[in-house]
């Protein structure tokens, strides 16, 4: 799809109702094509609700939402997105290079017409050694690399990712946002990121939408204008700090209110 | 190497049979126990060497049997099983009759089955296919439902069509639960098959040359007999137990502790 024709993700008025409670209050969000917005936002705040309806996952309550002009379900059907879910849900009687495939493996009629080379991804996110392996066999930050190399692999416009490094350790964590930022850099995909650390949403961010606390409501957006490509170098920058500080007086502002 | 044999089981299953054989053996002869109530294994193995054409030929026959008559019922267990496990109203409203099969005696029923279908083949075949399919049935609704729920975002976020996600997350999702199952079933399907030949008045199989071993009051045949039927259960459970190891050598009740 040409540029012209990709007018990103816009979501105007969402909001979401489970029963009787509010998940979401109406969320007005724009994603444009290569854009990394991050939800940032304390644990059930429904980020991740926001997230799943976007993939079409789910109905929003009120509200439309539309991804390159096309509604959630069309674009499920076409393969606009690479999930990332929160556990990395690799299939264990699948070796790591046929979790790697599987989104490519399913859906056969939605695939692009030019896949991205699994093997030559496996290695980029250094798994190189493992194709055979199975899941059982990796630590749980390689197990996630597979995660992203599976979402990857179908080449999707948009990447949505659920707190994909929240199950990890503080040092794997460093080590995936490094490796995830290098990935996204080339590409002109657009990512929607789902988190509660304030590192990852600075460090990986071109901007960060702030959530309340349930029901979820946008308190604030910040722009990360730090430059690109990010290295992990950037984390001692003092604007990192600066940015850093500026979301957790959000965050706090939107927990109390 | 006395060492390893120790850490060995396959070492220590072959001490206790071989204890298990000699106490049998002694048993029998010192309380001089009838030959219809216990025969001791010397003389079984010396009966099946007496005739063992019509043994393994017996054998055959029911294991025929119990292999046909578990494969029709793991068929229509999946079949059904995948509707139920996607239809909620469906399974509950299947419960009284899956519990019904479950505890309704077949010895209460085998001979309005052999007025029905005929003697012989078809009404075994009924009888064992009959009897395990609630086991493989409540398998494989209880192992499709347990699908990784974020496997099951995952495939809904690329829209998986319902046959991709049955085939290649649902299915292999049930495997560990229809293995136990199937454990079950060897053990449930090869008494049902033993009984059927016996009631349903086959000319051949276990079941029938033990009823005319009675008839005949032929201890000896009676307990070869038995003795033959226990070897080919084992032989099943054997089966069962390395097809889950290759089958499901990625399962955790797979892997060596020692990992």
């Amino acid at each position: 799809m040409s540029p012209g024709n990709r007018h990103g993700i816009q979501a105007a008025g969402v909001s979401k109702r489970f029963d009787t409670t509010d998940a979401l209050s109406p969320v007005d969000l724009t994603i444009a094509p290569g854009e990394v917005v991050t939800l940032l936002g304390p644990s059930g705040c429904g980020k991740t609700t926001l997230l799943r309806l976007v993939a079409g996952l789910e109905p929003p309550s009120s509200g439309t939402i539309t991804i390159d002009g096309d509604s959630p379900d069309s674009a499920r059907r076409r393969k606009r997105f690479g999930l990332v879910p929160q556990s990395p849900a690799l299939l264990p009687w699948r070796t790591v290079e046929a979790n790697a495939r599987l989104l490519q493996d399913i859906n056969l009629d939605g695939n692009p017409q030019r896949l991205p080379d699994v093997v030559d991804l496996l290695d980029r996110v250094g798994l190189a050694d493992f194709r055979h392996a199975y899941p059982h066999e990796l630590s749980g930050g390689m197990q996630q690399r597979v995660g992203l190399v599976r979402a990857f692999a179908i080449d999707a416009p948009y990447l949505l990712m659920d707190e994909p490094f929240a199950a990890l350790d503080e040092i794997t964590r460093a080590d995936m946002r490094h490796l995830l930022a290098t990935l996204c850099e080339p590409t002109n995909t657009g990512v929607l990121f789902v988190t509660h650390s304030l590192a990852e949403a600075v460090y990986l961010s071109d901007r960060v939408a702030v959530l309340s606390s349930r029901p979820g409501r946008v308190v604030g957006t910040v722009d990360v204008d730090l430059p690109r490509p990010r290295v992990p170098e950037v984390e001692d920058d003092p604007a990192f700090f600066a940015i850093e500080t500026e979301l957790r007086h959000l965050l706090y502002s939107g927990a109390s209110s | 190497m006395i060492g390893r044999l120790r850490e060995s089981a396959s070492f220590w299953a072959t001490v206790g049979a071989l204890v298990l054989l000699a106490a049998w053996e002694a048993f029998v002869r010192l309380r001089n126990v009838r030959k219809f109530v216990l025969l001791p294994p010397s003389e079984i193995g010396s009966t099946f060497l007496d005739n063992p054409g019509f043994y393994l030929d017996n054998i055959w026959v029911t294991s025929r049997h119990l292999v046909v008559g578990l494969a029709i019922a793991l068929v229509i267990s999946l079949a059904f099983g995948a509707l139920l496990a996607a239809v909620r109203p469906l399974e509950h409203a299947s419960q009284p009759l899956l519990v019904l099969i479950l505890v309704t005696p077949w010895v209460a029923y085998i001979s309005s089955i052999v007025l029905w279908l005929g003697r012989g083949t078809p009404s075994i075949l009924f009888l064992v296919s009959f009897v395990t399919v609630p086991a493989f049935v409540y398998a494989t609704v209880g192992g499709m439902r347990g699908a990784d729920p974020a496997a099951r975002e995952l495939f809904a976020s690329i829209h998986a069509s319902k046959w991709e996600v049955l085939w290649r997350l649902r299915l292999p999702s049930a495997l560990p639960s229809l293995f136990t199952a199937a454990r079950f079933n060897v053990g449930l399907g090869l008494a049902a098959a033993y009984f059927a030949e016996g009631a349903a008045l086959s000319t051949d199989g276990l079941g029938e040359a033990g009823r005319r071993a009675v008839a005949f009051n032929e201890g000896s045949i009676l307990w070869t007999t038995i003795l033959c039927t226990a070897a080919l259960g084992i032989l099943g459970q054997v089966v069962v137990l390395l097809l889950e190891r290759s089958l499901l050598h990625w399962h955790a009740s797979q892997r060596r502790a020692a990992r």
